[in-house]
């Protein structure tokens, strides 16, 4: 799906056509959703901020400007909204609830990585996550985190490091 | 190169991002280095397995028709500021063409015609004074195609017409 093509749905659906707003929520629908869910292990939360996410996209559209791709916008207004959340769970409850340590083994495979992803910094796992599930290039995954392409990928190596760290420690249990 | 330079480029590699000329320099190096040839593997390994994990599926239809329920109401709304806009410089633009036809007729509609009356020497030794004095009056300048000057050339044309009108009277 190509950038132009957004900016044309966005368009017909400024001019009044609701099914060009359906074709873009359903491009977006899954990719944005599937990163949420990774990036706060909880599907209840996720829906939360998915819809405010396109709720303030909605409510953004009549200003939006072609020169920045939709996709960067939309995954940038998620990001700053998962920052929230986890600062706020932070706050609330102390720590995040999938920082509380459980026991390795008695877990499946990719729930141990997603485990290990969690105890990783926050910053690095956004770009990991941006990554791996929402397919952003390092170049794109800078401007949507707001940092430069080598603090990017500065954060990915270290956030990789830590993650061959970190199972490494839980595989020598 | 150092071994710290060659590692940034491998999380490029890993990724697919790397230009195909220096992909070539790095499988060498790391063909030759343990360490880095060591964390590209480990690299390779870990994206592997983050690719596998499950993906979750789409939001619940709730979340989903909320979404389109909210784009629905919203779009009502985009029109009307432009539709507004076009309205507004509608009623502008008709509101500066009735002042500027209106101010140009002003002139000959505002003026009231100059009554005539039974002429009398008196009445003739007034009007000359009138025309002098509104001559005299004139401190500014006159200024041509101004309102004013049109104004005020039209009542002391009508101001001469009389005069004249007077005089052939007697």
């Amino acid at each position: 799906m190509s950038s132009n093509d957004d900016d044309i749905l966005i368009q017909n659906y400024l001019s009044g056509d609701d099914r060009a707003f359906d074709d873009l929520y359903q491009r977006y629908r899954r990719r944005l959703f599937s990163w949420l869910v990774k990036c706060v292990q909880d599907r209840r939360l996720a829906e939360e901020l998915f819809q405010e996410t396109f709720l303030r996209i909605i409510r953004f559209l009549p200003q939006y400007k072609p020169q920045e791709k939709f996709s960067h916008l939309l995954f940038r207004v998620a990001h700053r909204l998962v920052l929230d959340a986890v600062r706020k769970n932070k706050k609330d409850r102390g720590v995040l609830s999938l920082m509380d340590v459980t026991e390795p083994a008695a877990k499946s495979e990719s729930q141990g990585l997603e485990e290990a992803i969690q105890r990783i910094p926050k910053e690095q796992r956004a770009v990991i996550f941006l990554s791996e599930y929402a397919g952003f290039t390092f170049s794109e995954i800078a401007r949507i985190t707001g940092c430069s392409i080598n603090t990017a990928l500065g954060r990915m190596r270290y956030g990789l490091l830590n993650l061959r760290k970190i199972l490494k420690e839980w595989e020598a249990i | 190169m150092s071994c710290e330079e060659w590692k940034e480029r491998i999380v490029l590699l890993v990724y697919e991002e790397l230009p195909e000329e220096k992909k070539d320099e790095l499988v060498r190096h790391t063909s030759s280095c343990t360490s880095c040839e060591e964390e590209l593997a480990a690299f390779r390994e870990i994206h592997a397995r983050l690719a596998c994990l499950p993906e979750a599926d789409g939001p619940s239809q709730g979340i989903s028709e909320t979404i389109a329920r909210e784009a629905r109401q919203r779009r009502r709304l985009f029109p009307w500021p432009a539709l507004l806009r076009l309205a507004l410089a509608s009623v502008l633009l008709v509101t500066v063409g009735i002042v500027l036809i209106h101010g140009h007729r002003q002139p000959t509609r505002a003026l009231t015609p100059i009554t005539w009356e039974e002429p009398k020497t008196a009445d003739l030794h007034n009007l000359h004074e009138q025309i002098r004095e509104f001559t005299q009056s004139k401190s500014e300048p006159l200024v041509e195609g101004s309102l004013s000057f049109y104004r005020d050339a039209y009542l002391l044309e009508q101001k001469m017409r009389n005069v004249s009108h007077q005089l052939d009277t007697f």
